[in-house]
């Protein structure tokens, strides 16, 4: 039951927090570091993002502030009212259909091989040691390197006529070298590749680090009840590690929405635009074909995906912690 | 003290030079900073400056796509250069219809017209408006190894028909050699056999009709046909292993080391060839051009080119003094030097006779008896179009589009342009 006196101390509470913030700095801190990150969340950010939903019903070249805003020179608008047509289109177009499926499939590999491997991998060289911190930094190389330069790296190795493609065509004695990325059945599978072989690192890091803040009598009490390394892991440490991996699962699925670096350098859609991700198709469709307000419907698509997604895994996944 | 002086004299010079340099004429080109186009670019730049004291000319270069992607928004920025390279066509039309370009009055029109190509002009005109001068004439061909040829036993210019052509592909399949070099990842390289069977099944009133939107547009007989006779080539599996993985630049650096019997491209490819090649590529005795054969019962001709008509565009703000170097620029006098030295095949009329090299000499051959000069489509048809044309043109060689649901899927996009 809530007395009169709690009422008079909740009134209290507010001026006294903020007192307590100021003095402490937290304050100071806030209104110094909050401001310019707020712009640029903004203006970066924010603005766009409500600019795509704008331009997105119109038929627009890219050309001029607005689609809306009238042109003076030549006495009409920049762009054209088309309404629900982008979004209609979009739909129906079977290169986006295909880069649907292919972002639903970096999702679907990045939690069902990439993240085990992570998982794998943390638990075998979770612990200090000079050779394991040989082994984190191996794994981890392939995440610190940029992503055009190793899209650019595996054009190069899986290139049939000079890589390591030739090479491997040549010393298992084929008649034709194989080119990966030329063949529709294999070219998005190399970059599917590619992705679980630069990002597995950067999750194992992840685990390594979660694993680390586990307690270590309760690993050393489990070993002295004769329990193995399968059923430590299994039993203990995954179910530990489960917050640190509803954050790895937020990342990869977030992450696979917006790849793009790595396929406009290894096959840039192709061939015949099978390999495109939604990001990669925005660009491709959007920008480099003048056609502002149909890649702005496709980044309104985006958009609500994540949003749906980081909403709903928030609120389910995630909730309490 | 000496630190002090130097800064002085620095800034006096800095100012000197301002007060000298009245006007300053920004001039944005494609990647041509490079031997010998810059060459030509900066003696032309530094020739117009020591004749008009005052003005001075502020070359600038950009790698081709990045180029097509900052120029929407460099032109709407105070940035915007007062003239900057065209490939004319759809992109060009949207920057005329947008207000972005400087018309040039009436009288200049008629000078520049006597003196410079009409056609070209033309190219770079939009609506009964002219915004800049032309430069280079560019052309595709059917390039060809006379090594190969003669291996095989083959006389590529007695290749009058596609027939001829399509036989020509089985002799070299036949004999181990490939038959054509493509950069099918960059799929405009792919477009042009599209382009050139569509252009000879239909000639110049279909390809016009198909613009306009009559007869079906893009969803005819014509266009299916030319599928049709496309896949045909496809079939023969003509093109080197892996080809939808290689870019241009990639494709004919294979070309240069001889890979293959032909290779359908533009003049411009004798240096870049030679560029990407291992060992400096064909030499101009083992180099041969043919135009692109005729097909049968088709209504356009074995003298229709199909190629680009790039130049020069004005922007809305230049001054009269880069009206005045655009004329000088893209002028007698330059596109001589440029005839000369091999640079680029001129388009001013009296230049023509100028170019020396062997094999530019066969190019300009082939566009001074142009019957029709069709702009590459996917610049005609603009971005939009132009990419779908060179997507379906990617599809059909991969086998993921009939040559009827190409037709109708670029009509359903030009009627949505």
């Amino acid at each position: 039951m809530v007395t009169t006196t709690d009422y008079a101390t909740q009134a209290t509470l507010k001026p006294n927090v903020f007192r307590r913030m100021w003095t402490d700095g937290q304050l100071k801190m806030l209104l110094i570091f909050l401001p310019p990150a707020l712009l640029v969340f903004t203006v970066f950010v924010i603005l766009p993002m409500l600019q795509a939903g704008f331009f997105a019903p119109y038929k627009w070249s890219g050309y001029g502030p607005a689609p809306w805003v009238l042109n003076e020179d030549t006495g009409r608008e920049f762009g054209r009212w088309v309404g629900s047509q982008n979004f209609e289109r979009m739909w129906g177009h079977s290169a986006f259909q295909q880069a649907f499926e292919n972002t639903l499939l970096v999702i679907a590999v990045s939690l069902l091989i990439q993240l085990p491997i992570a998982l794998f991998l943390a638990l075998l060289i979770y612990q200090n040691s000079r050779i394991n911190t040989i082994f984190r930094l191996v794994f981890f190389l392939p995440y610190i390197m940029a992503e055009v330069a190793t899209g650019l790296i595996f054009s190069f190795v899986l290139d049939g006529n000079y890589g390591l493609s030739k090479w491997f065509s040549d010393l298992m004695g084929y008649e034709t070298a194989f080119f990966p990325l030329a063949e529709k059945p294999w070219a998005f599978y190399s970059i599917l590749a590619v992705i679980v072989w630069k990002y597995f690192g950067f999750h194992m890091m992840i685990y390594i680090a979660g694993l680390q803040s586990i307690s270590k009598e309760l690993i050393e009490a489990a070993r002295i009840d004769g329990a193995t390394a399968t059923q430590r892991a299994f039993f203990i440490q995954i179910p530990l590690l489960w917050p640190a991996i509803t954050i790895s699962i937020f990342y990869s699925v977030l992450g696979g929405l917006q790849v793009f670096d790595l396929v406009m350098p290894m096959t840039a859609g192709g061939p015949s635009n099978s390999s495109h991700t939604l990001v990669s198709y925005l660009y491709n469709f959007g920008f480099v074909r003048l056609n502002v307000g149909f890649g702005s419907a496709v980044g309104v698509f985006l958009f609500a995906v994540g949003v749906v997604f980081a909403l709903v895994y928030r609120n389910t996944v995630q909730r309490g912690q | 003290m000496k630190h002090v002086s130097l800064t002085l004299a620095a800034s006096l010079a800095i100012t000197a030079s301002a007060a000298v340099a009245d006007v300053t004429v920004d001039v944005l080109s494609i990647n041509r900073d490079s031997t010998p186009w810059l060459g030509l670019y900066t003696d032309a730049a530094a020739s117009y400056e020591a004749a008009n004291p005052g003005v001075k000319i502020n070359l600038q270069f950009m790698e081709d796509e990045a180029f097509k992607q900052k120029l929407p928004t460099l032109l709407q920025s105070d940035a915007a250069p007062d003239m900057f390279f065209s490939w004319s066509g759809g992109v060009f039309y949207e920057q005329a219809e947008q207000g972005f370009l400087r018309a040039l009055d009436d009288a200049t029109v008629s000078e520049w017209q006597q003196e410079l190509s009409a056609g070209g002009m033309a190219a770079l005109s939009h609506n009964g408006k002219y915004y800049g001068a032309p430069e280079a004439s560019q052309n595709v061909a059917i390039w060809y190894n006379k090594d190969h040829a003669a291996a095989l036993g083959i006389d590529p210019t007695a290749i009058k028909t596609y027939d001829d052509l399509l036989g020509a592909v089985e002799t070299a399949k036949a004999g181990g050699v490939t038959p054509f070099v493509v950069g099918g990842q960059d799929k405009w390289p792919l477009h042009f056999f599209y382009s050139l069977i569509a252009m000879r099944i239909m000639g110049q009133e279909g390809m016009a009709a198909s613009a306009a939107g009559d007869h079906g547009g893009f969803n005819n007989d014509d266009w299916v046909r030319a599928g049709q006779e496309y896949m045909r080539l496809i079939e023969l599996e003509p093109f080197q292993p892996g080809f939808m993985g290689v870019k241009y630049d990639a494709a004919t650096g294979l070309w240069g080391d001889g890979a293959a019997l032909f290779h359908l491209m533009g003049d411009w490819d004798l240096g870049a060839s030679r560029g990407a090649a291992t060992n400096g590529g064909l030499s101009d005795d083992q180099l041969g051009v043919i135009p692109f054969p005729m097909i049968e019962g088709g209504k356009g001709a074995i003298t229709d080119t199909l190629g680009g008509a790039s130049g020069f565009v004005l922007t809305k703000d230049a001054p009269d003094e880069a009206v005045d170097f655009l004329k000088y620029f893209m002028g007698v006098e330059v596109q001589k030097a440029a005839a000369s030295g091999g640079v680029y095949i001129p388009t001013v009329p009296s230049a023509g006779g100028l170019v020396e090299d062997v094999i530019l000499k066969q190019f300009a051959a082939i566009g001074g008896a142009s019957t029709y000069h069709q702009l590459f489509l996917d610049q005609f048809f603009g971005s939009e179009l132009g990419g779908a044309i060179n997507d379906v043109s990617a599809q059909m060689a991969t086998g993921d589009i009939t040559p009827e649901a190409a037709a109708e899927l670029l009509e359903e996009t030009r009627a949505f342009q």
